[in-house]
């Protein structure tokens, strides 16, 4: 079991708020992903969650028992670094096996689950390295195999990945999503790319200025977001907003992928654009559009020219529609009729 | 044609690198090498420092120094104080340095700091002048505290069997500060996240300390190790002003044994000897330091 509860929790440093009131439901055997940008709270909500910062006010609950004052050592999680916090001056075998001396696990059991955990991540034969000596990729595994050989109910990641170069990012997303469906344990990751969000997470938790602006799957992150904040923040590139074409300040949002340049048959709309940039991708081309009413994105296979003018098309399926509030709101028949006849002149 | 050109440009290089190395490698010369060499060479002689005349007695100036007991007991007396002194300023600066490190009052941080290593920047004559006034055994300040609480009267610099570890405790008090601050130093440099990573680790304080803590400053604790292991051995001023080395030769150490034999006997070839056993001795010390801590010592 590893849930994890945090019930009106707030944190200030100072006279700083940094998180005003979160509640968080994590699910055991969850894989959960904090995205956010830069001091929106997910790294400050994990520490509390490990016990290395604590709440100024609420209740964190792991496996249904208040943990506020249980020491970071006994609530039984692991955390993976962001710069892997590795012991420098002891060996791969003593960085993985400290926890387990403290824990006064007998020396033929360490030794057993420190042989095992190595043969899982493949360090068998940098056992008796210093990390010094390990590459960047090494190193993270260290970092893997010092929370593995713990046993947690939760495992938490402060993000791990980005001290390493793309192709090793890559490589290690598949690893631990391969190393969570095999430990079944709680995870709960941090990062500020919502890429691995996306490609790793079951449930992604989008957090802005201390609170969750939605918590939901990826599939649901995408096809449903709450609101603009959501919807520009997954996806690459982000989805076009028209924030000045309907009246009432209503904005209407539609992704860069769905939007053709192909005429189509189910009901849309259509724009006029011209070609600014062009960004040959391989498989796709990013373009980007002078439109009446500002620049939009739009990726797809369909090849034109720079600078040319053409048409393009969004299906209502395809659209969002938002309030002056920026959250989301129906698109029912008489939004569509508003937004057919503003496109229609 | 290339390798013409090459061989011309590392010749450039290499006038360079010596021009540029010169200056500091005649400074060395005049003020390091050639006074060692100096040292050698007038050990090997007899004679005043006023006069001219030099005879060459060959080694008879150690032998000298190898028979006399006055000389056994300086050199006891200087590896005493040396250990004395090196284990209490580590042992203290280490304790006060992760003390004011882990203290979150910055301005009570600030305070001890400026009062530790104030006695640093004070000349030591001046403070060798202010402990013998407080170290006075009948009217001096400790033993009117000492006397005021009831208690007996310690003899501080004038009982053979306590001046060695009274001017010990002067030297601590003078010298700790500058150490705190080294080790201090050394302490920021360790990552705040490999203590969070100990405390997941559920690590006990203690155990943080010697796994963690200890080895992380290591390379920093055998620099000020060497540094004040050699600074002690050449302990001379506070000696000359406070005790003169005595009582009955219980704080004479080797400098100031130089000092003796050179000024007040007029014998600088023996002086000249125990210098060069000295030099010795300091060399041979910080290359058992270097040795014996070398598996001990963690550079990153």
């Amino acid at each position: 079991m590893g849930t994890i509860q945090l019930k009106n929790v707030k944190k200030q440093f100072d006279k700083d708020v940094v998180i005003e009131n979160l509640n968080l439901d994590i699910e055991d055997g969850s894989f959960t992903v904090l995205v956010g940008p830069s001091g929106c709270g997910k790294s400050t909500t994990l520490r509390m969650i490990t016990g290395l910062d604590d709440p100024t006010e609420g209740d964190i609950y792991i496996d249904g028992q208040k943990v506020n004052d249980v020491t970071p050592g006994k609530r039984d999680i692991a955390m993976v670094f962001q710069n892997y916090a590795l012991y420098p001056t002891m060996t791969v075998r003593q960085n993985i096996a400290f926890g387990l001396e403290n824990k006064k696990v007998p020396k033929e059991e360490r030794d057993r689950r420190v042989k095992e955990i190595c043969e899982i991540v493949g360090l068998t034969e940098y056992l008796d390295r210093k990390p010094s000596k390990l590459s960047g990729g090494q190193r993270q595994r260290v970092a893997l195999a010092r929370a593995m050989v713990k046993q947690p109910k939760v495992f938490l990641m402060d993000e791990p990945l980005s001290n390493l170069d793309a192709k090793l990012r890559a490589q290690m997303r598949v690893e631990l999503i391969e190393l969570h469906k095999k430990l079944g344990t709680t995870f709960v990751y941090v990062t500020h790319d919502q890429t691995e969000a996306m490609s790793m997470a079951d449930t992604i938790v989008l957090m802005k200025d201390g609170y969750i602006v939605q918590q939901s799957s990826p599939r649901e992150l995408y096809n449903n977001p709450n609101s603009v904040y959501a919807a520009q923040f997954i996806g690459t590139p982000q989805m076009n907003v028209l924030r000045d074409a309907l009246p009432d300040g209503k904005m209407l949002g539609f992704r860069p992928e769905k939007l053709s340049f192909r005429e189509m048959e189910a009901p849309h709309i259509t724009l006029r654009v011209q070609v600014a940039t062009k960004e040959m991708l391989g498989s796709e081309i990013i373009y980007s559009l002078n439109s009446k009413y500002g620049t939009l994105m739009a990726k797809t296979d369909y090849e034109i020219g720079g600078g040319a003018e053409a048409d393009i098309y969004v299906p209502f399926s395809s659209m969002y529609l938002f309030g002056q509030d920026e959250k989301r709101i129906e698109l029912d028949d008489t939004a569509r009729e508003q937004i057919k006849s503003v496109f229609a002149e | 044609m290339k390798k013409k050109e090459r061989s011309a440009s590392e010749k450039r290089d290499r006038l360079l690198g010596i021009v540029t190395a010169s200056p500091a490698a005649i400074l060395l010369c005049v003020f390091t090498v050639y006074p060692v060499i100096y040292l050698i060479y007038r050990s090997l002689f007899s004679g005043s420092l006023i006069s001219t005349k030099k005879e060459f007695v060959g080694i008879d100036n150690y032998k000298e120094i190898l028979f006399d007991e006055t000389f056994h007991k300086v050199l006891m007396n200087t590896i005493i104080y040396t250990v004395l002194f090196v284990g209490l300023t580590m042992v203290l600066a280490i304790i006060i340095a992760v003390w004011l490190n882990g203290s979150r009052q910055k301005k009570l941080n600030n305070m001890v700091e400026a009062c530790i290593f104030t006695p640093h920047v004070i000349s030591m004559v001046s403070v060798s002048i202010v402990f013998l006034w407080l170290m006075e055994p009948d009217t001096g300040f400790f033993n009117m505290v000492l006397t005021s609480l009831g208690l007996d009267k310690f003899p501080f610099l004038s009982s053979p069997s306590t001046a060695m570890i009274s001017l010990v405790l002067v030297m601590v008090w003078k010298s700790v500060g500058y150490y705190v601050l080294l080790v201090m130093a050394a302490l920021q440099t360790v990552p705040v996240s490999i203590y969070e990573a100990a405390e997941l680790d559920n690590t006990p304080k203690i155990r943080t300390f010697f796994k963690i803590t200890l080895p992380m400053i290591s390379p920093t604790i055998l620099f000020t190790c060497v540094v004040a292991s050699i600074a002690s051995f050449r302990i001379f001023d506070a000696v000359n002003v406070m005790t003169q080395g005595g009582p009955v030769d219980s704080t004479n150490t080797l400098v100031y044994y130089i000092y003796a034999y050179a000024f007040r006997y007029g014998n600088p070839g023996v002086a000249c000897a125990a210098g060069v056993v000295l030099l010795v001795l300091v060399c041979i010390m910080t290359y058992v330091q270097f040795g014996v801590s070398r598996n001990k010592v963690h550079y990153q």
